[in-house]
């Protein structure tokens, strides 16, 4: 399992710690971080440079590419009950009016509704949709890093026109994230399988690291390399596929030119 | 199965929107301002959506009917596409579209009145000559149908248009729409077809060969003129064996004689598309294959490409005559 989760407050992130049993990692580093079996919350603090900059954070500390990331939160709603959660399918950031659609691959049955992240608390909740702080800021600071249908939000109706934003405080928080456990858990396993596809989908090829510590190649030659080191492995699939025999290589350029013939000896000419 | 449906504002109250929506009380609606918010942002991955594409509908404000790539007609002097859709049901792992969009979501462009328009414009231009206008470029003109009725609008409007001639491509069964209507001299519907073996392992979701091969037979029992198109052909060790079971099988169940063309091209790719494929398919086999690069496009290896081309010429000869068949060879 390897996914991020991006939460604005302490309260909101307990459940979370909670239920996935994570465990505080440097207790020097500039925001709360915690971590169990590839799954890493980070509490960001509210507002969207603190979600951006929480969201920059936790990749710079794993610099891999095509992670789960969730942000989950408490968020006001304009008809929604008190309790309800929803993943989030549009993402609307009023100051700048750009949109934003995380693509819904999950088959899941969760239910999704569309957010407007603002830059004030919202007291008149106009629409009838989410309204939060952070999510505009995360989705675009994550999708640089994985694609958009690894980036999710899911957010829990915390306020509504007819209970306000004043009552609600940590223990409302913390009760509202944790009664929706059950749907949380279904799509953190869901999105961290649907990470797993994506990084999967580019494991090297094991005589790669070899070839890589005994010759020197050129940039445009490791990708050479890398693509004839894949093409052996996907024609002569294992038990066949032993380590190419390059012992007698003397260059990189010898390599890539034993590897093509190799590879080409494989195609059965009509 | 469409859980998700993205329509632009400004088409809430179309009629074909509200037939849609109509048809999937169920799916969630999620209004854009422009399809392209949801279907051009650089983060997504085809495959990732591929498993769950949702349907965005959309209006086409301008290049709705375009020049056919050079070599891509079937005779004839004019060649137009124009694409009703973006991206297909069908999940094929050569497709270019893949190279081409970064989303799987289905684009349906609901406005139809202004196709046609745009068709009538490129015919006047050609006076008195015959124009064609191939609809499965950017997707599969029939699989959709259910949704789309790209049938049930166009083909009446071509219908009194004896000079603008219609190409149908499909991998589909969907041929209700056409059996419903009287055959028509100017269309002509064309199945595209590999072997079984390599259709079950390269062509995901798309129906046998067999089944294809039964809704054309329903077809042209009811008049409609057919083509068969053997494009891309793939190779494998055997793929002599694979075509020429392929041939028999096509050719014992259609009858030649109503044929209206059959055409032939071998996989080929521009180089872009190609990488953005084994990016997406880094394990695939096809993409692993005897190909090589060459004036930016990637096919098979020079011998190997004409090889298979000529065995299967030769093999068509056995059952068609010169005429009907056309050498596709152009670039996506
Ligand atoms: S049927 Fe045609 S358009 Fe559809 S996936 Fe296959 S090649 Fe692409």
């Amino acid at each position: 399992m390897s996914i991020n989760l991006v939460v604005a407050l302490m309260p909101e992130a307990k459940p979370l710690i909670s239920h996935f049993d994570l465990a505080a990692v440097n207790t020097r580093s500039p925001l709360p971080v915690f971590q169990r079996d590839g799954i890493r919350l980070i509490v960001s603090g509210i507002g969207a440079a603190a979600a951006a900059a929480a969201t920059g954070y936790l990749f710079a500390q794993q610099q891999q590419r095509d992670l789960a990331w969730l942000n989950v939160g408490v968020a006001g709603h304009g008809c929604l009950a008190i309790g309800e959660g929803r993943l989030i399918h549009k993402i609307s950031e009023h100051n700048s009016g750009r949109n934003w659609f995380p693509p819904q691959t999950l088959k899941l049955g969760v239910a999704s509704d569309a957010l407007n992240s603002v830059s004030r608390i919202e007291r008149r909740y106009a629409q009838p949709q989410f309204y939060d702080m952070e999510a505009a800021a995360y989705y675009a600071t994550a999708c640089r890093f994985s694609s958009g249908e690894l980036v999710q939000c899911f957010k829990i109706v915390s306020d509504n026109p007819s209970h306000p934003v004043d009552a609600v405080n940590a223990d409302t928080a913390r009760t509202l994230i944790g009664a929706q456990m059950k749907s949380l858990d279904r799509v953190v396993t869901a999105l961290s399988a649907l990470s797993d596809t994506a990084i999967k989908a580019v494991t090297e090829p094991a005589a790669l690291d070899a070839c890589l510590s005994r010759w020197s190649f050129t940039v445009t030659q490791q990708n050479q390399l890398y693509r004839l080191l894949q093409r052996l492995e996907i024609l002569e699939p294992a038990p066949a596929n032993k380590a190419p025999d390059l012992g007698h290589c003397q260059s990189a350029t010898a390599v890539l030119a034993a590897l093509n013939r190799q590879v080409n000896q494989l195609f059965v000419q009509p | 199965m469409i859980d998700h449906i993205y329509i632009e504002s400004g088409l809430r109250e179309h009629p074909r929107v509200v037939e849609i929506k109509q048809r999937y009380t169920s799916a969630t609606i999620v209004e854009c301002d422009r399809y392209g918010e949801v279907f051009n942002p650089k983060a997504q991955n085809f495959r990732l959506q591929k498993s769950r594409p949702a349907l965005i509908l959309a209006d086409k404000p301008r290049g709705r009917v375009q020049q056919a790539p050079a070599g891509y007609g079937i005779g004839g002097d004019h060649h137009y596409y124009f694409s009703h859709m973006l991206n297909c049901l069908y999940d094929c792992r050569y497709c270019f579209l893949q190279g081409m969009y970064r989303s799987a979501h289905y684009v349906l462009f609901v406005n139809y009145e202004d196709f046609m328009r745009d068709i009538r414009t490129t015919l006047a231009a050609h006076p008195g000559e015959d124009v064609w206008f191939y609809s499965g470029y950017d997707c599969d003109s029939l699989a959709l149908e259910p949704v789309s009725r790209f049938c049930d609008y166009f083909l009446p409007e071509f219908a009194g248009l004896p000079h603008a001639k219609l190409e149908l491509r499909t991998k589909s069964t969907q041929v209700r729409g056409l059996l419903k209507q009287p055959a028509m001299d100017n269309v002509v519907v064309a199945f595209s077809f590999t072997p079984q073996e390599v259709s079950a392992a390269l062509e995901h979701k798309v129906p046998s060969v067999q089944k294809r091969l039964d809704a054309m037979l329903q077809l042209q029992r009811a008049g409609w003129q057919l083509g068969l198109r053997f494009d891309p052909v793939i190779y494998s060790d055997n793929f002599k064996q694979q075509y020429r079971e392929l041939f028999a099988q096509v050719f014992a169940t259609l009858d030649v004689a109503l044929l209206h063309s059959v055409s032939i091209g071998a996989f080929r790719l521009p180089k872009q598309f190609f990488k953005t494929l084994v990016r997406l398919h880094p394990h695939e086999a096809l993409f692993a294959g005897p190909l090589r690069e060459e004036g930016g496009m990637v096919s098979y290896q020079q011998s190997l490409g004409t090889e298979m081309i000529d065995f299967c010429t030769e093999e068509l000869a056995r059952y068609i005559p010169q005429a009907l068949l056309f050498p596709c060879d152009y670039a996506a």
